[in-house]
């Protein structure tokens, strides 16, 4: 197996709770000694519900956030060391929640220069990257476009554009439909996978909607700071009444299944398609 | 918060369009600047000259310039006023306690004059520039200024992300006012004092998105390996063409036409 892309051992992040005062009301632990790995290539799904832990996680793995002790290794690299930090940033990608809070540029073309224009590329070079990047979003008609006049789901193409642009190994997509209607959201996931499949970069999605880590290699499921769930999309589907206790959801078609087994129907464990679903059915 | 007219731009194939920012910027101060020495009335008439020249070059029609005026309308009123009755000299006319005076009314009309070719010179420099070419122009020529420590780069990017968020705030104003609306909340009526007052629930919520705002924004941007203008390159360098130089040269021109006259007369 090649070395780990991103790999964390007993990652932990506590923060002080106050009340309205300013008081210290005491600590919560929002990740607990998370120890993974991330193989280079890989589509890996970090799901969980509010407070899970799954944002602090994914400022980790930025830099944005930083351990107090030895415990996230990008590409090898140590997120302590802050001489590192332009590395490894140019290495993990991090798409936000939010596409107008993340668009720095006025023109579409521009903003998605602002990071490698950071990196100091040469202008030819810049240039070059952002076409490519364009062309990858299918954003060239939008190319001098400001941002302002796209769709929630073209702004966030164009925040992993800029992103892309950086030329990075690996994405780390933070909730980036958590604002995008379902049109949006579709085109969103359905870019993530492009990218991982043709381009070969890492993608690690963050997310509360379980239906889009269906198509994911690997899921993990967060609770409190802790794994509490790992594998293939069909294993841990497979567990509808242990994710329903953590308060996670199952798509629509696999909870159907689900309540038909239960109801004595022959069917197989998990079923994560309707196109599944008919064809157990009509055996 | 409707119709911010602030650097807007108008799209047109013009020579003054794809002129570099930095002549463009440079050459409107230097304008401004000779306007405030003009005394005769051969000045003023190159200085219109010149700035009704520009206009045609620019494409630009004349008519969405002074509708753009209309906003100072209100200050050269009263810089004319103050001037035709204030200024000291020989009388013209004068009724009940004002006075008019020759040199007063020369003053006022010298005022009108400079203040509309002021506003008409920065309205063409606004109309063929796009805010982002302005502020990277601002961000070179203020460069020198950094041997006094001015963060310049730090300056002409916070110019650059006031204006991608202007139309973000002003949509999420209207957001807000129309949800406190429907809570029953009156902008429009009562005396001025009950509608600045009406404005708190406004700017409340408005100043607190806004922080939120600029948290996340300067947490994406340091994801974007952003650290300051050390070593930062662009899509798009400033580089002199030969249009710019022979643009500097026909300002040139007249530059010294302009203090000709001033010397002369």
């Amino acid at each position: 197996m090649p070395e780990a892309i991103v790999k964390t051992r007993n990652l932990t992040y506590e923060y002080i709770r106050r009340d309205a005062e300013g008081n210290p009301e005491g600590v919560t632990t929002a990740v607990d000694h998370l120890s993974l790995d991330i193989a280079p290539g890989a589509f890996v799904a970090i799901v969980g519900r509010n407070g899970s832990g799954k944002s602090t996680f994914a400022r980790h793995l930025n830099a944005l956030l930083v351990p107090e002790e030895s415990a996230v290794w990008i590409n090898g690299m140590d997120t302590r060391e802050e001489e590192k930090h332009l590395d490894i940033r140019m290495t993990a990608g991090m798409v936000f929640q939010n596409p107008d809070n993340q668009i720095i540029g006025q023109v579409v073309e521009e903003d998605i220069a602002f990071g490698p224009e950071n990196m100091g590329v040469p202008t030819e070079e810049i240039r070059l990257r952002v076409d490519e990047a364009l062309q990858l979003l299918k954003l060239e008609k939008k190319r001098l476009d400001s941002p302002n006049r796209l769709s929630g789901g073209q702004k966030q193409r164009v925040s992993i554009a800029g992103v892309l642009a950086m030329r990075p190994r690996c994405i780390v997509l933070d909730e980036p439909t958590a604002m995008l209607d379902p049109q949006g959201r579709a085109e969103v996931i359905r870019t993530a996978h492009r990218l991982n499949r043709k381009e070969g970069i890492t993608v690690i999605l963050i997310t509360h909607h379980m239906e889009e880590a269906v198509d994911a290699d690997h899921i993990i499921v967060l609770d409190k700071g802790k794994i509490a769930m790992q594998g293939s999309p069909r294993e841990v589907f497979a567990r509808v009444e242990e994710l329903r206790a953590l308060r996670l959801s199952v798509p629509q078609v696999t909870y159907l299944a689900y309540l038909l087994r239960r109801k004595g129907l022959a069917l197989p464990d998990a079923i994560l398609t309707v196109e599944e679903l008919v064809e157990a059915l009509t055996v | 918060m409707r119709g911010i007219s602030i650097g807007q731009y108008y799209q047109a194939d013009s020579p003054l369009h794809v002129l570099d920012p930095r002549v463009k910027l440079l050459c409107t101060l230097a304008y401004i600047i000779i306007l405030f020495f003009a005394d005769n009335p051969f000045a003023y008439a190159l200085a219109a000259g010149f700035a009704f020249a520009m206009v045609f070059i620019s494409t630009v029609p004349l008519r969405l310039i002074l509708r753009g005026m209309r906003g100072v309308l209100f200050l050269a009123l009263v810089t004319v006023l103050f001037n035709l009755f204030l200024t000291p000299g020989e009388e013209l006319l004068s009724f009940w306690i004002f006075t008019v005076t020759r040199e007063g009314a020369e003053m006022a009309a010298m005022m009108a004059l400079r203040l509309f070719l002021l506003v008409l010179a920065s309205s063409v420099m606004t109309l063929t520039t796009t805010p982002n070419k302005l502020t990277d122009a601002l961000e070179r020529g203020m460069r020198p200024l950094r041997v006094f420590r001015v963060p310049v780069h730090e300056i002409a990017m916070m110019m650059s992300i006031a204006l991608r968020f202007i139309p973000i705030l002003s949509e999420e104003t209207e957001k807000i006012r129309k949800a406190q609306m429907a809570r029953g909340a009156a902008f429009d009526e009562g005396n001025v004092l009950k509608r600045a007052k009406s404005l708190i629930p406004l700017l409340v919520p408005l100043f607190v998105s806004s922080f939120r705002r600029a948290s996340d924004l300067a947490l994406a941007m340091e994801a974007r390996c952003y650290h300051g203008g050390k070593g930062r390159t662009r899509l798009h360098p400033l580089r002199y063409e030969a249009r710019d130089v022979i643009a500097y040269l026909i300002f040139a021109a007249f530059l010294a036409g302009m203090i000709v006259l001033i010397r002369v007369f």
